[in-house]
């Protein structure tokens, strides 16, 4: 059930009529709501994962209980363990054992051994990455005396299965989100208001801009055919509008829903192509997913505590593991290597020399470096990625040219013209909301806020893709 | 609560209207025909020219489903009717891939709006479904669309918003000027041949004959599909066209429809092939499906039927047609 479905739509409708009923109001009855209508909503991609998710989910619940009576501290690292290796174990199964699997099968063929490895037939359950690091957040909270264990399972179970950030996050901490189901919400207009508008804002973001954007670079980086670098250039820049909308545009979507129901999503983009370094692009970037490794593996390896050597390493061990939580394949790690060693150079480079920048030139280079890894990102493999690379170094030519993958409605110079204006909508509200601008003017002159409604409708009826519209890139993962 | 579900409302006013707006926008037939060039290869292209396009008439017009377009050589046909007659008798397969009443409907309506037909013969199956076709949404014109026998359908929602989506891309394209027709369509006529005979094991015998208890549902699930018919029905008969049935069985269904028999006869007259014609492993192309030899004794059968029951060959010289 994507969110831009019809489906998602009056799912939606009646899960919002039945949170809200009269005869609902205590927080018992509430989040068994939100635990049947998150069930429902995950069961619709698979109902076998629904068992998946609740195995795991109460595996933490118990452990996180049997953590906040036992003060032994050997018996609370066995009960982390056990934690540790039950989520870390279901997602290694489901998502990483054919990708260790197969390079491990491959790099033994390349030394002249033939073993004979297993593959699993197993079909990636949808948002495993996103749930498994929630649940694991919280076990080690309690572990960590952050946090007391939740006593009711009403309270957890809503927590894990709260619909609107299940499948692709934000990554929800649980000292942030627990609170808000263990207590009885009051219906609060301006805030679900809120919520309309930022799902509003992300249809826009997503139908309008990431999936028409998606045709220009899935036609280059299909792996199929030898493009120029035009064209690859093209694609990539596309690629980089395309993976932002699509996955702030589902966050918005995500944190818009929640408000519907009362509840408070933490933000995850805060304008992150606007960054002026490496480490600030990280602090604006899917900011739940870089807080989770922060918290959860760049300090405890010892953070920035050691001496420099220590950190660069445990940066990019910290990035090689992000890289390989957004996918199994050798692309993602390369990807994450990539990140790695532009933040441990940025570090060297603001300790060594007294260069200063101007911020536009800081930007730009943060964008190019982002968008060459976007490259490898979004590449069918590694070889691929490298023949992308070998013809923007001029080492390679492509045939086809960025006429050839303008065709279809990017062949219509009114089509581009609009997609034009849609991105330039698209970076005046990103501007203001960097700049701290706007955003009052919008909320205080209701004429100029309706109009704004009134012409993101229309965008979205003429502009959105509705027919088979992609999925979100982020739910893959 | 209230103030809110209020201005949610007010604010729906707006994308509302305009869906509603763009929903009941008037479908130009040539869109219709070609939104969906990558369905049943392209055939809507082709009935579209075939229709609208070509300029030879359309004497007699076969109108079903993939049986219909593997089972009826209507160059054979023509070319019997023709020589038996004594006069040019054009007949037109306009078979579209899968079941669906409602879709022989459109491509009957169509036909009558710009051909002047003698005679269309309806396939004819066992098991109406109450599903609407897939594609019908694409090519209906809001009227059919929107029309209460529409809504007898458990695909209702999904149809209105798939018609909703083929007017939004002619409104897009208008806008953007693009054209919408895509692919290339099929030339001439609608009989598709496969010469290969299908894998013996894969062809199952039928059932002993059995008529079914209907249950409420199953009764229910029948009254789209007959109101389309009957829709077919009406709509030729108030052009002067003549109607007739013919019964597509696969290779699997009994000899004669078990359930629908008696409403199929109660609005014309059914062709049934005799099982001893065709039930020959050696004349199926798969479980569904005639092959070439299959969709020529069919065909044969057919020319002999039409003479018996068609006013437009009755005066015919029937015994040649055995002999040729």
């Amino acid at each position: 059930m994507l969110f831009n479905s019809i489906s998602f739509a009056i799912f939606l409708i009646v899960a919002f009529a039945i949170f809200w009923l009269p005869a609902l109001q205590t927080v018992r009855r509430r989040n068994l709501i939100v635990i049947i209508t998150g069930s429902f909503f995950y069961g619709c991609w698979d109902i076998r994962f629904l068992g998946l998710l609740y195995l795991t989910a109460t595996v933490d619940f118990f452990v996180a209980k049997s953590l906040e009576k036992s003060d032994q501290e050997k018996k609370r690292r066995r009960l982390i363990l056990v934690s540790l290796i039950s989520n870390l174990s279901v997602l290694g199964l489901f998502k990483y054992f054919n990708f260790f699997s197969e390079s491990t099968a491959q790099i033994l063929s390349e030394l002249g051994f033939h073993p004979d490895f297993i593959t699993l037939k197993v079909v990636l359950p949808v948002g495993i990455s996103f749930y498994t690091f929630q649940a694991l957040s919280y076990t080690i909270d309690v572990y960590k005396k952050r946090l007391q264990a939740i006593t009711r399972p009403d309270v957890y179970l809503a927590y894990i299965t709260f619909f609107p950030q299940l499948v692709a996050g934000p990554i929800a901490r649980a000292p942030m989100l627990i609170p808000q189901f263990q207590r009885l919400n009051t219906f609060n207009e301006t805030f679900a208001i809120s919520g309309l508008r930022l799902m509003l804002w992300g249809f826009f973001k997503k139908s309008v801009i990431a999936d028409n954007f998606s045709v220009v670079a899935d036609g280059v980086f299909s792996g199929q055919g030898h493009y120029s670098s035009s064209a690859i250039i093209a694609a990539a820049l596309a690629f980089t509008i395309q993976i932002y909308c699509d996955f702030s545009g589902y966050s918005d979507i995500a944190r818009g829903c929640a408000r519907l129901f009362g509840i408070d999503l933490m933000k995850n983009f805060r304008t992150p192509y606007f960054a002026n370094s490496i480490g600030d692009f990280w602090r604006r970037w899917h900011i739940s997913m870089s807080g989770w490794f922060r918290d959860y593996v760049y300090i405890p390896l010892g953070g920035s505590k050691s001496g420099y050597l220590k950190k660069s390493i445990n940066l990019m061990a910290t990035f090689l593991l992000s890289g390989l939580w957004h996918g199994a394949g050798w692309t993602y790690i390369l990807w994450g290597a990539w990140h790695g060693t532009a933040l441990i150079t940025e570090n060297v480079l603001q300790r060594r020399t007294r260069l200063r920048l101007p911020g536009l030139v800081k930007n730009t280079l943060v964008l190019v470096i982002v968008i060459a890894g976007w490259i490898m990102f979004r590449a069918e493999s590694v070889v691929h990625a490298g023949r992308y690379y070998a013809t923007l170094a001029g080492m390679d030519h492509g045939i086809i040219g960025l006429s050839d993958i303008l065709t279809g409605k990017w062949g219509s110079a009114l089509f581009r013209g609009c997609m034009v204006l849609a991105l330039a909508g698209l970076f005046i509200v990103e501007y203001t909301i960097e700049k701290g601008v706007g955003i009052r003017h919008f909320q205080e002159n209701r004429i100029f806020r309706w109009c704004s409604y009134a012409l993101i409708i229309v965008v979205l009826l003429l502009f959105g893709v509705y027919n088979s519209p992609p999925a979100f890139i982020y739910f893959q993962f | 609560m209230k103030a809110f579900l209020k201005k949610v409302i007010l604010f729906s006013i707006l994308p509302l209207g305009l869906c509603l707006a763009v929903l009941f926008s008037d479908l130009k037939r040539e869109n219709a025909w070609t939104s969906v060039p990558e369905d049943c290869d392209n055939r809507g292209s082709w009935i579209y020219q075939r229709i609208f396009t070509d300029t030879t008439s359309v004497d007699i017009a076969f109108i079903g489903t993939s049986r219909t377009i593997n089972g009826i050589q209507d160059t054979l046909i023509t070319r019997l009717l023709s020589d038996v007659d004594g006069k040019k008798i054009n007949v037109a397969n306009l078979g579209y891939c899968r079941f669906g009443t409602e879709m022989q409907f459109l491509i009957a309506k169509d036909l009558i709006s710009k051909k002047k037909v003698r005679t269309i013969v309806l396939e004819v199956n066992e098991g109406l479904s109450g599903t609407s076709h897939p594609i019908y949404p694409y090519f209906a014109a809001t009227e059919d669309l929107v029309h209460p026998a529409s809504l007898m359908n458990q695909n209702t929602p999904s149809n209105y918003y798939n018609g909703f989506l083929a007017r939004l891309t002619q409104l897009r394209a208008t806008i953007l000027s693009e054209s919408q027709s895509e692919g290339t369509p099929l030339p001439n006529y609608g009989y598709r041949g496969y010469p290969g005979t299908a894998d013996p094991a894969t062809l199952i015998e039928p059932d002993a004959p059995h008529k079914r208890e209907l249950n409420f549902i199953q009764r229910f699930d029948k009254i789209y599909p007959e109101a389309w018919i009957e829709r077919t029905i009406a709509l030729c008969r108030a052009n002067n066209i003549e109607v007739l049935f013919v019964y597509l069985p696969s290779y699997h269904d009994q000899a004669q429809p078990q359930e629908e028999l008696s409403f199929y006869q109660s609005h014309a007259t059914v062709l049934i092939p005799e099982q001893k014609q065709l039930h020959r492993k050696s004349l199926w192309r798969d479980h569904d499906h005639l092959n070439d030899p299959g969709a020529q004794i069919l065909s044969i059968w057919l020319c002999e039927q039409l003479f018996k029951h068609t006013e437009l060959l009755k005066n015919a010289n029937k015994n040649t047609i055995s002999a040729q």
